[in-house]
């Protein structure tokens, strides 16, 4: 369980990137941040990753301090970019999490490597993977560790409209296996309708949450023969649509 | 291959040209001897040709060793503790701007001829490319990657290890195809301002004995040592950077 409670983040300058943000993660639950840029979204993000701390306010993740579920492994992240080592093939990219992060019950990175398509493709180096390979492979390092938690920054932010649509779908099946408690940041209302239990909407200067809208289940099921959650999901989306700034929806 | 092939090129074409030149301008043999006759001086001085070659090139290599401890060791420092390295580079600057005939003199006033400031005129010409090089491959890495470890809670030394220090060496290996070379030529250098012995000592014996035949044939010698080093580093990159070429 993710707990952000009062949480405020200034930046030198006099930027104040959150304010008072409050926010609960349940175990398994995935949670997208959706907001236009400037709205705070990475800011909270590098907080739960332990990659920056508050300036004022409280986050635990598992109940632990996020350095300290860092240190027992707890959590794995993977941003816009891929992360990789370009020395490295596909499969050793994976095994560096492994030779750092030594929990029992990891994926085997060959195992993992075939669930996420790309068997064929172990032994080559990331120049010569497509973007949307390299992207798969740097999820597979954020997950072969199996983390309770996994925070992606806009994993799929800059592909194609067609490879993010195909890699969305991989990602809601493969985390319908793990069960994984998630916070994705993201500018796609179709991402997070697609794949979460609830979006928590923000708005910029300063970063505030907005709202939170629970998504319907049948959005992530993808059970459109019922015209009551076709009605309910389009709704959605013109809500969701409707409260982001025009330059901000995908 | 191709490269194999262009350099047999020059091999052949430098010393045709040569003779060529010798044909048609009949030139002294004292401004340019024939290729036959510094051919002639390699092969009847080859003992102490040899003899020479081996000074300069321990010279060079102990040199260029120490050189590459101390960058080596300077730029993992600047990596792992915030702020050295701007407290250092004033002075690096101020150490790489010093002329080294200058310190060369210095030194030889305060160690004598002695094997000290060869190898110190050495590592003051090598040091520098490897460090600056190795700093900047260092600084490379992407920072994505290093979040990314950091949020599995690597220590900084699996950061360098794993992160760093691979990004770094496309950077390194270049920082050597200068200073490995580099190191031949300052060896050659610091003997020609004062030496009894080596590759340098021979160019100044040489053109103090009006021997250009010889003078041609140290000047054989000394490139085919450059280029003896930058072909070991290019080796050493093929194999490195194997991964490039994937």
């Amino acid at each position: 369980m993710i707990t952000v409670s009062q949480v405020s983040k200034h930046f030198s300058g006099g930027t104040v990137a959150l304010d008072t943000v409050d926010l609960t993660v349940a175990q398994g639950e995935f949670v997208s941040l959706l907001g236009p840029s400037g709205c705070g979204k990475s800011t909270l993000l590098r907080l739960l990753a332990g990659l920056d701390t508050a300036s004022s306010g409280i986050v635990t993740v598992g109940g632990l301090a996020p350095i300290e579920a860092c240190r027992r492994g707890a959590i794995g992240v993977a941003f816009q970019r891929p992360a990789l080592v370009p020395s490295r093939t596909a499969l050793e990219n994976i095994q560096l999490t492994l030779e750092i992060v030594h929990r029992p019950g990891s994926f085997a990175p060959e195992e993992l490597l075939r669930q996420f398509g790309l068997a064929a493709f172990r032994n080559h180096y990331p120049h010569q993977l497509s973007g949307g390979m390299q992207l798969r492979v740097n999820i597979a390092c954020a997950f072969v560790h199996r983390p309770e938690i996994l925070l992606l920054d806009e994993p799929f932010g800059a592909l194609d409209e067609m490879t993010r649509e195909s890699l969305t779908g991989w990602l809601r099946s493969v985390l319908a296996e793990t069960g994984q408690t998630v916070v994705l940041v993201t500018h796609s209302v179709e991402e997070a309708v697609t794949l979460s239990h609830r979006i928590v909407l923000m708005r910029p200067h300063p970063g505030r949450v907005q709202s939170i809208v629970t998504v319907p289940a049948a959005a992530r099921t993808g059970d459109w023969t019922n015209p009551a959650v076709v009605s309910e999901v389009t709704s959605l989306r013109r809500q969701l649509h409707a409260a982001l700034p025009a330059e901000t929806v995908a | 291959m191709k490269a194999g092939f262009s350099f047999l090129l020059v091999l052949l074409a430098v010393p045709a040209l040569w003779q060529i030149i010798v044909w048609v301008f009949e030139p002294k043999p004292a401004f340019l001897p024939p290729p036959a006759m510094v051919a002639g001086v390699l092969w009847s001085e080859r003992t102490s040709l040899l003899g020479h070659t081996f000074t300069t090139l321990s010279e060079a290599v102990i040199g260029y060793a120490i050189a590459n401890a101390i960058a080596f060791g300077l730029a993992v420092f600047f990596f792992h503790v915030r702020g050295a390295e701007r407290v250092a580079t004033p002075w690096l600057v101020v150490l790489k701007n010093v002329p080294f005939p200058t310190v060369a003199s210095i030194l030889v006033v305060v160690m004598g001829d002695s094997l000290g400031p060869k190898l110190i005129i050495v590592v003051l010409v090598t040091f520098f490319p490897i460090l600056a090089n190795l700093n900047k491959g260092l600084k490379s890495v992407d920072p994505g990657l290093v979040d990314r470890m950091r949020t599995l809670h690597a220590t900084r030394w699996q950061i360098f290890s794993k992160a760093a220090w691979p990004a770094s060496l496309p950077y390194y290996i270049a920082a050597h195809e200068i200073a490995f070379t580099g190191s031949i030529i300052a060896a050659i250098v610091a003997e020609w301002l004062f030496a009894q012995r080596g590759l340098g000592f021979l160019i100044v014996q040489a053109s103090t004995q009006f021997r250009t035949d010889r003078l041609f044939a140290v000047t054989i010698v000394a490139s085919g040592l450059a280029m003896l080093a930058y072909a070991l580093v290019g080796l050493a990159e093929r194999h490195v950077l194997r991964w490039q070429r994937a």
